[in-house]
């Protein structure tokens, strides 16, 4: 029997040892072979990286004007679990710091989760610093603060498209906030927590914390004084003419510094999100229509350029028919000399003298392809079917066919008369640089330098000009052009004692002809020019819908403060 | 054999024999106590390292200090009932053998008296006196082991008839088992079967009669635990469908984020609220995320040698009533180990089990040092190693001698 019992015990003990060894092989399984997996779960589930988002950077205009700035602030959060016991505490300190309502506390609180107490950051600097007191002190029991950042822009609508915004996270959704977003966001601090189950920070695993580095400064090259003119100008024709949208653009004619630009529809940046979308878009840059009589000044350079003009010569324009097609003008010309053809705006002169710039295809169709590659090069000189690069996002580059798809003499035809092309506002206004700059192209530039924090200072340099006419023949269009605000379509953008160059357009709408785009682009004084100034306005709804009467008289707006603004001394004695 | 063969009037040479051992502890005596030393070592600074956090955090960084102390007067007290358990004749306590049950039983419904019964995580299974709080069932282990060598030995080989020898034993079983479902503890009862099933087995039961007691209330007990037992239900979904074990889970993670050398004392991270009963019942899996496979291999590795050599203690006891005393404490230990390495390791599904030593609960270090006061007790004198070695353990094993004829050779 004993014997019996003992041998029972034995198997038993084996048994157990078996047992023994098989977990000790399950241990070495889980422990060692499983373990690599199982360690990076486990580090992801425990550690938490606390990141402290940087300050964004400011964008400024010179040093005077803020554009945006982010301003710190303070979130509070509440976790059900650590609040539970002080829910009258907690509710009692903050309706006596922050003022808010202590039911709406109280509800928040007792609806559980990680809440976020405040619907926003809380930016009061004299509340936040008490909330920061009193955390201190333990009164704030299970509450956490977090620093945080709300962007902020003083000049509220003033250049909003411009500016563009930032949302709550700090990322640039428009505008110069999305343009220079990598320089404005900064870095943010970077802190790795170890958090036991109830997701309390117990230990900073390697002492690590990379402090946030604050973004850099941007400083544009508007002149906010312009700017305001700007935006006034076109309030004022927004409320004349109802178009659908219309842009200002105030360019330094010498260096292509953009000094202003205003766009309407606009936006406030600050409350972003109660506008369409289509208010935040810069339509100064985003988008392209078809210029019109506007880019006659490029063909008329383009052929004197190549010496197809004589000043003194007279073209007749009364018909123009090339094959099937006909061009007419608005109101019925005689015999015109080229000067003439553009301060009457004659379509027909212009199609003429576009003809020139290509031998007829019946000379050679290779000679006259070599024509059309010649105006296209020069076209291309002066940005037009290229983004400018300016410094904003969202550049269209317009539209403009390479010569191998123009349907032949009719695409240049077109061309004399600005169609068949798309342009975007700053595109047009920035070529007319090459009158104000004696034949050289001055690409335009918004961003003047960035500042970093640490006071190192990044000048944007101004891109290369670039020759695209000579002197002369810009000097020649440039009497043109004062032409036709001395005595052509233009007079109302005339300006006494100054002398204004500048060139009119009213672009009917290919698709329907009741729509017309009008623009102007003028700059001023006409010799020695300081500020030139682009209007586009999309359907003018009002009674008067042509260039000269709807987009000039902005334009000369904006000239004339904005010269005596500069102190620019008057020119003319009439 | 009769009762007092194992008792005090044994034959002068027995005596002599004993007197002379307790001079002269048995080496395994001493490899047992260093084993069960290493393991208490090991399970002061892993409590000390896992409880610190948490307690530091509520009662502020001094009082870090206080679940090593805690422990350590534990451990102390657990030695106090070592001594006592050398010293205390296992005849003697086979004489008390009903007293002792019966003080069992009232202990356990005692748990149900509220004021003295504390509920704690939804089960009743402390007892609460002042300062000392206990948990019965450790003691109803104890008591019924005793009880169950006691009767073996009484009816010796008529054990192996149903109603005179298993019925009597199989009813305290079950009352015992009631009482703790009720609790409810469903661990405890099912650790409590089994160590009776298997003393009863041991002691000559029939194991035929064992697989028709099982047949008839394994799938009553298990209907009703499955039933109405809603943390029983729950494990055994967990157990299924792993994705709902947390603690399972959690469990599998510390381990397997301690590797082979682990995390570095101290620097664990499951203690922090991820694993709630790391420094009780799931105390290994600490010891795997900051001393790695080395210290969970090192555990088991000890639980088998502590294994062995109780068994080769055991094995050697001429008296029926010590050689299952001594057997139920060793199978105690090694199913408690195996049970509770099993859970941590998610082999079965997670059941209240501690890891005997090691855990953080005073009453599982009483009884557990106790009896291995009773195993070292047993390792003198006629269970002596020395004289004879192998060659008597073979020679008993050999013996084909009745229970009731060994105590009387002499």
């Amino acid at each position: 029997m004993m014997r019996e019992s003992r041998r029972r015990l034995l198997f038993f003990a084996a048994a157990l040892t078996l047992c023994f060894i098989a977990l000790e092989l399950r241990l070495f399984h889980l422990q060692v072979i499983q373990s690599p997996g199982v360690e990076e779960a486990v580090a992801g589930m425990h550690r938490q990286a606390e990141t402290e988002l940087a300050g964004r950077g400011r964008i400024m205009v010179g040093d005077e004007y803020v554009l945006a700035e982010s301003i710190s602030a303070v979130e509070i959060y509440a976790n059900s679990s650590w609040t539970e016991q002080h829910r009258e505490q907690i509710t009692r300190e903050l309706e006596e710091t922050l003022g808010v309502s202590g039911g709406e506390v109280r509800a928040l609180l007792e609806r559980g989760g990680y809440r976020k107490i405040l619907r926003q950051p809380l930016r009061d600097a004299l509340k936040v610093d008490a909330l920061w007191r009193k955390k201190r002190e333990k009164k704030l029991p299970g509450l956490e603060l977090e620093r945080t950042w709300v962007r902020s822009y003083p000049e509220g609508r003033l250049a909003a498209n411009v500016v563009g915004y930032a949302d709550g996270a700090g990322h640039g959704h428009a505008g110069v906030e999305l343009f220079c977003d990598d320089v404005l966001k900064g870095t943010a601090g970077r802190q790795v927590l170890e958090r036991d189950a109830a997701l309390r920070p117990m230990f900073d695993v390697d002492c690590r914390f990379e402090p946030p580095a604050p973004g850099c400064d941007v400083y544009l090259t508007l002149d906010m004084v312009l700017q305001y003119y700007a935006e006034e100008a076109l309030d004022q024709l927004m409320e004349e003419h109802r178009p659908e949208w219309a842009t200002a653009i105030v360019l330094d004619p010498r260096t292509g510094d953009v000094l202003a630009l205003a766009v309407r529809p606009t936006f406030d940046p600050a409350h972003y999100g109660n506008y369409d979308l289509s208010a935040h878009v810069n339509r100064a840059v985003s988008f392209h229509y078809t210029p019109g009589s506007t880019f006659k000044p490029f063909m008329m350079a383009a052929a004197i350029e190549r010496n197809l003009v004589q000043f003194s010569e007279i073209i007749d324009c009364t018909t123009f028919q090339l094959g099937r097609r006909s061009v007419r003008d608005s109101h019925q010309n005689g015999l015109l000399t080229p000067r003439e053809v553009m301060i009457k705006s004659s379509n027909i002169g212009m199609a003429k003298l576009a003809l020139r710039l290509a031998p007829d295809e019946a000379v050679s169709p290779e000679r006259q392809l070599d024509g059309f590659r010649g105006v296209h090069t020069t076209l291309t000189n002066l940005g037009f079917g290229c983004r400018t690069g300016v410094g904003l996002p969202a550049e269209t580059s317009g539209m403009l066919a390479s010569p191998a798809n123009w349907s032949r003499a009719y695409t240049l035809v077109s061309l004399g008369f600005g169609h068949e092309i798309a342009v975007s506002p700053l595109q047009l206004a920035s070529a007319y640089t090459v009158f104000t700059n004696d034949g050289m192209y001055r690409p335009p530039r918004i961003v003047a330098r960035i500042v970093a924090p640490d006071g190192t200072v990044q000048v944007q340099e101004r891109p290369a000009a670039r020759r695209v006419f000579s002197e002369a023949t810009a000097e020649a269009v440039r009497e043109m052009l004062i032409g036709v605000v001395d005595e052509g379509t233009g007079k109302s953008a005339a300006i006494q004692c100054r002398s204004v160059a500048g060139k009119t357009s009213t672009a009917q709408w290919e698709e329907d002809p009741s729509k017309y785009t009008s623009s102007f682009v003028g700059f001023a004084p006409a010799h020695e020019p300081r500020l030139l100034v682009a209007i586009v306005v999309d359907q003018p709804r009002g009674a008067l819908h042509s260039g000269g009467m709807v987009a000039a008289p902005a334009a000369r707006d904006i000239l004339e403060r904005g010269l005596a603004y500069l102190r620019v001394e008057l020119d003319r004695t009439y | 054999m009769t009762e007092t063969a194992c008792g005090p009037e044994r034959n002068p040479s027995a005596r002599a024999s004993a007197s002379a051992a307790r001079v002269v502890l048995d080496a395994r005596a001493h490899w047992l106590l260093l084993i069960v030393a290493v393991l208490l070592g090991l399970g002061l600074i892993m409590v000390y390292s896992t409880r610190a956090p948490q307690v530091a955090r509520v009662h502020g960084l001094g009082a870090s200090w206080d679940p090593l102390v805690e422990q350590g007067v534990k451990i102390l007290i657990g030695l106090a009932f070592l001594a006592a358990g050398i010293l205390v004749r296992p005849s003697w306590l086979l004489q008390w053998h009903k007293p002792l049950m019966v003080a069992a039983v009232v202990l356990l419904l005692l748990v149900c008296v509220p004021g003295i019964g504390a509920k704690i995580n939804g089960a009743r299974r402390w007892l609460v006196f002042g300062p000392l709080v206990f948990q019965p069932v450790e003691f109803a282990r104890i008591a019924l082991i005793v009880f169950i060598a006691a009767r073996v030995s009484k009816v010796g080989p008529r054990i192996r008839e149903f109603q005179v020898g298993l019925l009597p034993v199989a009813a305290v079983l079950a009352t015992l088992m009631v009482l703790l479902l009720l609790q409810p503890d469903f661990g405890s009862t099912v650790f409590v079967l089994g160590l009776g099933t298997l003393l009863l087995i041991l002691g000559g039961a029939r194991v035929r009669h064992f697989l028709i007691m099982a047949a008839v209330g394994l799938p009553v007990c298990l209907a009703y635990a499955v039933t109405s037992l809603s943390h029983v239900q729950d494990r055994f979904r967990q157990f299924i469908d792993p994705a709902l074990g947390e603690q399972a889970k959690q469990s599998l993670l510390a381990l397997g984020s301690g590797g082979l050398t682990g995390a570095d004392f101290g620097a664990g991270m499951a203690k922090l609220g991820y694993l709630p009963m790391i420094s009780s019942d799931f105390i290994l899996a600490g010891i795997g995320e900051e001393l790695g496979f080395v210290g969970t291999s090192l555990v088991v590795l000890l639980f088998l040698l502590f294994t062995v050599l109780a068994t080769s203690i055991v094995v050697m006891q001429r008296c029926p009533g010590h050689f299952l005393i001594g057997a139920g404490v060793t199978l105690s230990i090694a199913l408690q180990a195996v049970i509770n390495v099993a859970v941590v390791t998610a082999a079965v599904p997670t059941k209240g089990i501690a890891l005997p030593f090691v855990s953080s609960g005073g009453s599982s270090l009483v009884s557990s040092l106790f009896g291995v006061g009773l195993l070292i007790g047993m390792a003198r004198g006629e269970g002596g190693w020395e004289a004879g070695g192998w060659a008597r353990l073979r020679a008993l094993l050999a013996d084909d001698g009745e229970l009731a004829q060994e105590g009387s050779h002499g």
